[in-house]
């Protein structure tokens, strides 16, 4: 374009396009970049937020929505796949610690001692003991009945979350084998399992946070919900706030754990454990962490 | 999940246990899984008494009281009558004369466990050691052992103990065992010729859950698993030289157990009892010739000291499996003790 004559009106129409095109192509760059950004944003929306407890406990508050509970090609307590709508609630972002267990005159149960590692051994009404000791503690409602331990959803107080509230915080909204996809080769970044574990329990919160930024809810121990276990619930499982079957002779128990493998890590996978009351038959495979209603004033 | 991994692990450890089972013979019997009829066994000649917890009304308010009656379930007393304090945990002297138990008292910093001796009349109470729990006697009868709780506030749980003690009746002093780390320990069991141990442990002293077995003198520990001695609440016979136990919530098991070598060996385990699913069995206790287990029975319940157990009863088995009830009003009966006397 360089010229050393006079600039004809043909030259200065010509930068001036260069000029006008560089403008569009910039807007059109700058406008594509932001468009691209907001869709991001749009697929992996903030997590929700965390407040911490006068007991000093980290929490995830999860709002409300619908949840697509089970897997179709999951085993046979995991279908059919229904929808659920959970109510806000919260839900503790670590596994209940040996530490924290250890703040209220309980006895720790665990196998594998040590101050970060999540409780094991512990059988479901201690597990419940605790929810009610943090309530106490916290000048809340206790949820359990310590006579009949049946829970009260409408106490403000610590409860045990329900199985659909587990498995709704566990896939923070993917509907995915796992929380982070559907392949098994992630898990080792997100789950202490029987392949990585070398048979124990570890420190809570060293692997990668779920979505919503639970941490361990794919492994290092199995978790007690407060459902009572039934294998075909599925079927007659209500739309709103599921709580379980009324009575049982097991407690659901959810996530994998230390010695579960890749399979009982997944986010549907479903079981149930008799140690209810009984110390004998305590695993140590099995912690838990607590939940607490959000309820409207 | 885990109840098929429990029975996979307990069956990949029968199969690696090095031959607990000395013959085929001795394989679980699975003659009786529930009561047989009363007159089954022949009770009445039985020269020895036994004394249980039992949840029933006494002048006008249910509480736990303690209660003697006869091998075969007759004469029955309530040797407590007392509605504002709870007395369970019942073990009878060797002499027969005493029996130390466990209270559960409220005060004004609210509820406490202690441990209690008294006559076998009820008569002649003494405090052995308030936030304690578990007693046994030594075999002369002049020392009770007993775990200290783990915490000032009440519980119930078994294993919230720390620090065994044992307690001299004539002096009223109590010294704490050798082992000073023994904890989360519950059903301690003194052996008749004083120089053991036996307990469980649940989620302490590094061990997940486990019988075990100590000298009463010295600080070693010996875990009694690896003889497939596998579950809660053992308790040693009148000669020392078998032992029995809960193998879970339905079988009880007996074996021969050595202190001969350096290191206790248990040989010739045998399930003595097995209840169907629905019940349970616990607290099984040596009569004092050897030739009978009392124990409880009823439907799934807590088994644990101050537990609530409706519908439970105290039963007598003979040593080849055969066993009725000698108790059936379901007053909450557990803990059966053997007297070694007549009335």
């Amino acid at each position: 374009m360089d010229t050393d004559g006079p600039l004809t009106s043909w030259d200065i129409f010509s930068r001036e396009a260069d000029i006008y095109t560089a403008l569009v192509a910039l807007i059109l760059c700058f406008s594509v970049g932001c468009q691209r950004k907001h869709q991001k944003n749009a697929e992996t929306p903030p997590p929700p937020p965390v407040i911490t407890t006068d007991s000093g406990i980290e929490m995830v508050s999860v709002p409300g929505g619908w949840l697509e509970m089970g897997n179709e090609s999951g085993e046979l307590d995991e279908r059919p796949v229904h929808r659920a709508w959970i109510s806000p609630f919260l839900l503790d972002r670590y596994e209940v610690t040996q530490e924290s267990y250890g703040r209220f005159p309980m006895p720790d149960p665990s196998h594998f001692k040590s101050p970060q590692n999540p409780c094991d051994q512990i059988n479901w009404r201690d597990a419940a003991e605790h929810c009610n000791r943090r309530s106490q503690a916290e000048g809340l409602t206790p949820c359990y009945d310590e006579e009949t331990w049946r829970c009260d959803f409408q106490a403000n107080g610590y409860r045990l979350p329900t199985e659909a509230e587990w498995e709704y915080a566990c896939r923070a909204t993917t509907k995915t084998t796992y929380c982070f996809g559907d392949g098994e080769n992630l898990l080792e970044s997100h789950a202490w399992f029987k392949t990585n574990a070398g048979d124990r329990t570890h420190p809570v919160g060293q692997k990668k946070t779920n979505p919503w930024g639970f941490h361990d809810m794919h492994g290092n121990v199995a978790e007690w919900c407060n459902d009572f276990f039934q294998e075909d619930y599925y079927a007659s499982s209500p739309d709103r706030d599921p709580e379980g079957p009324s009575q049982g002779k097991e407690r659901v128990v959810r996530g994998g754990s230390w010695a579960s493998t890749p399979n009982a890590c997944r986010s549907s996978y479903r079981s149930g454990a008799s140690s209810i009351d009984d110390t004998c038959l305590a695993d140590d495979t099995i912690g838990f962490r607590c939940a607490r209603s959000l309820l409207e004033p | 999940m885990y109840n098929r991994r429990l029975s996979l692990f307990l069956i990949v450890s029968f199969l690696s246990v090095p031959f607990p089972f000395s013959t085929l013979a001795e394989r679980p019997n699975k003659r009786a899984n529930q009561p047989m009829p009363r007159e089954a066994l022949d009770l009445s000649s039985i020269p020895y008494r036994i004394v249980n917890e039992s949840f029933r009304e006494t002048k006008g308010k249910e509480n736990w009281e303690l209660c003697i009656m006869n091998a075969d379930g007759s004469n029955q007393v309530n040797i407590t009558q007392t509605p504002d304090i709870d007395e369970m945990y019942p073990h009878a002297s060797p002499d027969g004369k005493r029996i130390c138990f466990v209270t559960d008292e409220w005060r004004e910093s609210g509820k406490v466990r202690s441990v209690y001796y008294m006559n076998v009349d009820g008569s002649g109470r003494v405090k052995v050691s308030d936030h304690a729990r578990q007693p046994c006697w030594n075999p002369s009868g002049t020392a009770i052992a007993y775990m200290k709780a783990e915490f000032e506030e009440y519980t119930t749980k078994d294993y919230a103990t720390r620090g065994l003690f044992i307690y001299d009746l004539a002096t009223g002093e109590s010294r704490q065992h050798v082992n000073e780390d023994l904890h989360h320990l519950y059903n301690i069991c003194w052996s008749p010729d004083g120089n053991w141990f036996l307990a469980t442990v649940h989620g302490g002293m590094g061990f997940k859950h486990a019988i075990l077995t100590f000298p009463a003198a010295e600080g070693t520990v010996y875990d009694l698993t690896r003889f497939w001695v596998k579950g809660c609440r053992p308790e040693f016979s009148p000669d020392g030289k078998r032992i029995t136990w809960g193998a879970s919530d339905h079988d009880i098991c007996t074996a021969e157990i050595d202190f001969t070598g350096e290191a206790p060996t248990v040989r010739k385990v045998h399930t003595l009892i097995h209840c169907q699913d629905e019940w349970e069995t616990y607290h099984a206790d040596f009569s004092p010739d050897g030739k009978y287990i009392a124990f409880s029975y009823g439907p799934e319940a807590e088994e644990i000291v101050g537990g609530k157990a409706p519908g439970w009863n105290i039963c007598v088995a003979d040593m080849d499996g055969n066993w009725v009830q000698i108790t059936t009003d379901g007053l909450q009966n557990k803990e059966p003790d053997w007297i070694p006397t007549a009335p």
